[in-house]
């Protein structure tokens, strides 16, 4: 039986989401944001494993985020993982946050989003960061979007450039920079595109498997934002070959997850 | 599953897609490869040439039975477009049960005004109207349903930015509005909306060649609903619409 008629039958396909949040966001509604309502919705997919940050750490006071992150991880051990939120907008906590969780059994790397925060991804706020994240290849998860404009293409390469042994994850995959992205993500051995809000366009995953190869490709929803069946069923009708699904689904996540809680 | 869908176009256009869906076989193909039985397809050309163009391709269409045009309109104020009459005429004589407006790409508001006589005559002959959301916005589509509480409106292509406060008031208050799935995939949002409304309000709608159709049969077929309420999501709603059309 392959992916497909797995997945649709509801037989064992294991998945691992490498880009989830938690809890209520102030945009719109989401059904299954709360940790409960979360593990049930990953029974219902087969999803094996999440890495999350919650929404507390993105949008409010990021002591207070990472530390539900941490709660959550250890009331749910092993079935979730959590990235310690950096936020440069304030500096004096970054350090400390990273210093308090980045050990911590179930933390598997580090959470930066750029455009909310307003700061570019090369700026001095962020060094700190990146210098431990290469210094420890750890995992980091950026948000990105498009060319340029603090965490585009053209700074993840800067990034990618002077820490080339940080684990990167370009959330979004420079979302419709593609003509730059795939060629940058070829390149790179330690940078992975991500499907997060990506995975819809038609034709994309023929495009990244053939430009980058399925061996870069992480399984990624936001979730709760968007269903995972939605974006497995991107991956699985896609005219790709069954080892690419098998490696966007799970192999590649289980790869960089094991990496981490191995260290 | 049975799968009807309310959104499929193919087509050559301005820009290149990832992946094109070019020629009916392309829609064709790509419907068996995600076990999609029938659609209302529109051309490309409809939306980015203009609306008569796209018309005049439907004709594609006529020897294949899954497929079914749905035509393009604008309002009846200038030389290109029919009257309501002929317009209706013109429907009934090649068999077409549903219609698509673009007004923010055809420049005009689809309102009492601008379009009165059309959207009368389709709510006295049971007509579905789709309408991508990014043509209308939730504004006007309120302002639309309120002085046509009647008609049956189908608004595809909402986007994944959680729509559902826009939405559930309207599927609460308006018999004939409806949202296609396209992209309403927030986690777990089917089966909340059909929890909370049923499943009345939702067509299988995919925006092939924008999107993967196959991401949307496997959301329905993993969604934590009755198989009744997935078989009206996924055909039943649908192929009620089309039946309940008049002439």
């Amino acid at each position: 039986m392959n992916y497909r008629e797995r997945l649709l039958k509801g037989e064992h396909c294991p998945i691992i989401d490498m880009h989830g949040h938690l809890g209520p966001f102030h945009a719109f509604f989401m059904p299954e944001a709360a940790p409960d309502a979360m593990v049930r919705g990953m029974d219902r997919c087969g999803m094996e494993h999440l890495v999350f940050s919650p929404h507390s750490a993105l949008c409010g006071d990021i002591r207070e985020g990472n530390a539900e992150m941490f709660d959550v991880v250890k009331r749910y051990p092993g079935r979730l993982y959590g990235y310690c939120t950096i936020n440069p907008s304030f500096p004096q906590f970054i350090d400390g946050e990273m210093e308090k969780y980045l050990e911590q059994a179930g933390v598997v790397g580090i959470k930066i989003h750029p455009a909310m925060h307003a700061c570019a991804v090369t700026d001095d706020r962020y060094t700190s960061t990146w210098q431990r994240a290469q210094a420890e290849k750890r995992l980091v998860l950026s948000h990105t979007w498009g060319a340029g404009g603090g965490c585009g293409t053209s700074d993840m390469i800067k990034i990618a450039e002077k820490y080339p042994d940080v684990r990167l994850i370009l959330g979004h995959s420079c979302y419709g920079d593609w003509d730059h992205v795939l060629p940058f993500a070829a390149e790179f051995p330690n940078v992975y595109l991500d499907l997060t809000a990506v995975y819809h366009f038609y034709g994309l995953i023929e495009r990244m498997c053939e430009k980058v190869g399925s061996h870069k490709i992480l399984f990624g929803t936001d979730y709760p934002w968007f269903d995972p069946m939605v974006t497995a069923g991107c991956i699985v009708y896609a005219h790709i070959g069954e080892d690419d699904m098998g490696n966007i689904l799970y192999n590649n996540g289980r790869r960089l997850l094991d990496e981490q809680l191995n260290k | 599953m049975r799968i009807f869908d309310c959104d499929m176009s193919y087509g050559i256009g301005t820009t290149a897609l990832l992946r094109e869906v070019a020629t009916v076989d392309d829609v064709l193909a790509e419907m068996d490869h995600c076990g999609i039985d029938q659609a209302l397809v529109w051309h490309r050309d409809a939306w980015e040439r203009d609306f008569s163009a796209g018309n005049a391709r439907l004709g594609e269409l006529a020897e294949h039975a899954r497929l079914h045009p749905t035509k393009v309109f604008v309002p009846t104020c200038c030389q290109d477009m029919v009257s309501a009459d002929e317009f209706m005429a013109q429907l009934r004589n090649e068999g077409v049960r549903a219609v698509r407006a673009f007004p923010s790409k055809n420049s005009y508001l689809l309102d009492r005004v601008s379009c009165g006589d059309l959207l009368e005559a389709f709510i006295a002959h049971s007509i579905p109207l789709l309408v991508p959301l990014a043509e209308l916005g939730w504004e006007r589509i309120y302002a639309l349903m309120k002085d046509f509480p009647k008609l049956r409106l189908i608004v595809t292509q909402i986007g994944i930015w959680g729509h559902d406060r826009y939405f559930r008031p309207l599927m609460k208050t308006y018999p004939g509005f409806c949202v296609s799935t396209s992209r309403m995939e927030i986690g777990g949002e089917v089966k909340s909306v059909v929890d909370r409304l049923g499943p009345e309000h939702i067509v299988f709608g995919s925006g092939l060649p924008q999107h993967y159709p196959g991401s949307f049969v496997m959301m329905l077929a993993r969604a934590d609903i009755s198989d009744a309420a997935r078989d009206a999501i996924t055909h039943g709603n649908l192929e009620r619409m089309l039946g309940e059309v008049t002439w």
